[in-house]
């Protein structure tokens, strides 16, 4: 698999001339056509007559029109990341750009594991499963992806939820390639839910 | 692998709670008015205000000198893992060696390495949290917070906090966030500006959990005040005299979720930060927010 990395770009924004992004380069997964082919498309359509509207709370999907699939799964791995408390921003993070590279090489800590664990058996499995799908929302949605209501019988087919404990990692890669899929692939026929 | 880093990481958090490299301390308005205590001419200070009570968490830009002793303690963490291992391990020597073959045999030990080893983030070592409690004064229905801490470049990493017998909970500002500078002997007068500065209208997020700290009679609801407006720097009497700055704000890019809690990012804040989708958008020039960055 190759891998490239993503820079970001200096942004000339008017009124602001010495405004400018703040690079942040994540290391992405550049997959070839055969292998996003071979990524089964989920089934996302449905009645929305018969289906229950307030579970859309709990159960969706994102999408973002003229988006790449390495793209989307970037997006998406990076927001899962930053959910799951792992170590995303390893070669130019804040608040000491550098610093993993220097300790630890581009690949950053291995294992990556950053996150106040021990937090899971204090916090308990509904409150870690709400947080998810909170950070899920707020990170994609400030990437610009629309989000989409969906019943739970088919959003359970290539989604997970984790509460007390991290599921298999064959589970949630399959999951996360195959909602990286959805994202890019095309437009919904629903309206997008608010962020 | 991540199952393995998991449980070693559980191992070294558990000895961060002594061993962090910024830790802030309340003071409160009467302890100022007994004498107690002053403001010293080597320490730091950050005055907030906030409509009820509040908490979150600071991060300090570490200098040479700081990493080098996050990097000593991280070697000491280290060390005492495999000492650990050590023991487990012939601990379990002397188990197999009386093992019968209808038991189960015990689990082997797996000897922590360097590269599997992951001790508490350099983020989460020099992070520093406040509140709900240790109000510095009530008046004016507003809730004042006074910290005394070492002086430095400071990052808001958001309403996130730690609390008694429940670990870190609430929000960081992971994906875009300000920060400013504490300078010796002044009180940093941040004043109402981490709810009033932003543009919140322009930047909601999702509807975000009640974040409740159980301290207390009844414990405490931990509100998000985003109420965009006039900015207020009012300082209380006892602190009026003071030398005190109104410290100026930078960017910051995106930050790890090192206490895995919600995530959120600080809204817009005209002439500081604004984001093109997810990307943060620096609104000073680049030498200008190095000078007092780094």
């Amino acid at each position: 698999m190759k891998a490239k990395l993503l820079r970001a770009l200096l942004l000339p924004l008017a009124g602001a001339a010495s405004a400018q992004a703040i690079e942040q380069p994540r290391e992405i997964r550049a997959f070839t056509a055969e292998e996003v082919a071979a990524i089964p498309m989920p089934e996302t359509a449905f009645d929305m007559r018969r289906a229950r509207v307030g579970d859309f709370e709990k159960y969706y999907y994102f999408h973002r029109e003229g988006t790449s699939f390495d793209e989307a799964f970037a997006d998406i791995t990076e927001c899962d990341d930053l959910a799951s408390g792992l170590a995303s921003y390893r070669g130019n993070a804040e608040p000491y750009p550098g610093y993993y590279v220097d300790q630890y090489g581009i690949g950053g800590v291995i294992g990556g594991v950053l996150g106040a664990v021990l937090a899971d058996a204090i916090h308990g499995s509904a409150a870690r499963r709400e947080m998810r799908r909170v950070n899920m929302r707020n990170c994609m949605g400030y990437k610009g992806y629309g989000r989409y209501g969906i019943p739970k019988n088919l959003w359970t087919e290539f989604n997970f939820e984790e509460g007390g404990g991290r599921e298999d990692e064959d589970v949630r890669q399959a999951a996360l390639l195959q909602q990286a899929k959805v994202a890019s692939g095309p437009k919904p026929a629903t309206e997008a839910l608010d962020r | 692998m991540i199952r393995h880093a998991i449980t070693l990481a559980c191992v070294a958090a558990l000895g961060l709670a002594t061993a962090t490299g910024a830790s802030a301390r309340p003071i409160e308005q009467d302890e100022i008015e007994k004498g107690e205590e002053s403001i010293k001419p080597d320490m730091g200070y950050i005055y907030l205000t906030a409509p009820n009570r509040f908490a979150g968490s600071f991060i300090r830009v570490a200098d040479e000198e700081d990493i080098a002793k996050y990097q000593e303690a991280r070697a000491a963490a280290f060390a005492a893992a495999v000492e650990e291992y050590e023991k487990d391990y012939a601990r379990w020597q002397r188990r197999m060696e009386s093992q019968t073959a209808a038991e189960n045999p015990p689990e082997e030990p797996v000897k922590p390495t360097e590269e599997s080893f992951t001790y508490a983030s350099i983020e989460q070592f020099f992070a520093t949290s406040f509140g709900p409690t240790f109000v510095y004064s009530k008046d004016g229905g507003t809730y004042a917070y006074l910290e005394e801490l070492k002086p430095g470049t400071y990052i808001w990493y958001g309403p996130v906090f730690y609390g008694v017998k429940q670990g870190y909970l609430g929000q960081c500002y992971c994906m875009g966030t300000i920060k400013f500078e504490v300078k010796p002997g002044v009180v940093t007068n941040l004043g109402n500006s981490l709810f009033a500065m932003p543009r919140w209208k322009e930047d909601r997020g999702a509807p975000v959990p009640q974040i409740k700290e159980n301290s207390g009679l009844n414990g405490f609801v931990v509100e998000l005040p985003q109420q965009s407006g006039e900015l207020v720097y009012d300082l209380p009497a006892t602190l009026a005299s003071q030398p005190s700055v109104i410290p100026e704000f930078f960017a910051v890019g995106k930050i790890n979720n090192f206490y895995r809690q919600m995530i959120a990012r600080i809204a817009p804040i005209d002439g500081v930060i604004a984001y093109d989708r997810d990307q943060v958008i620096d609104l000073k020039a680049a030498g200008e927010a190095g000078a007092a960055g780094e």
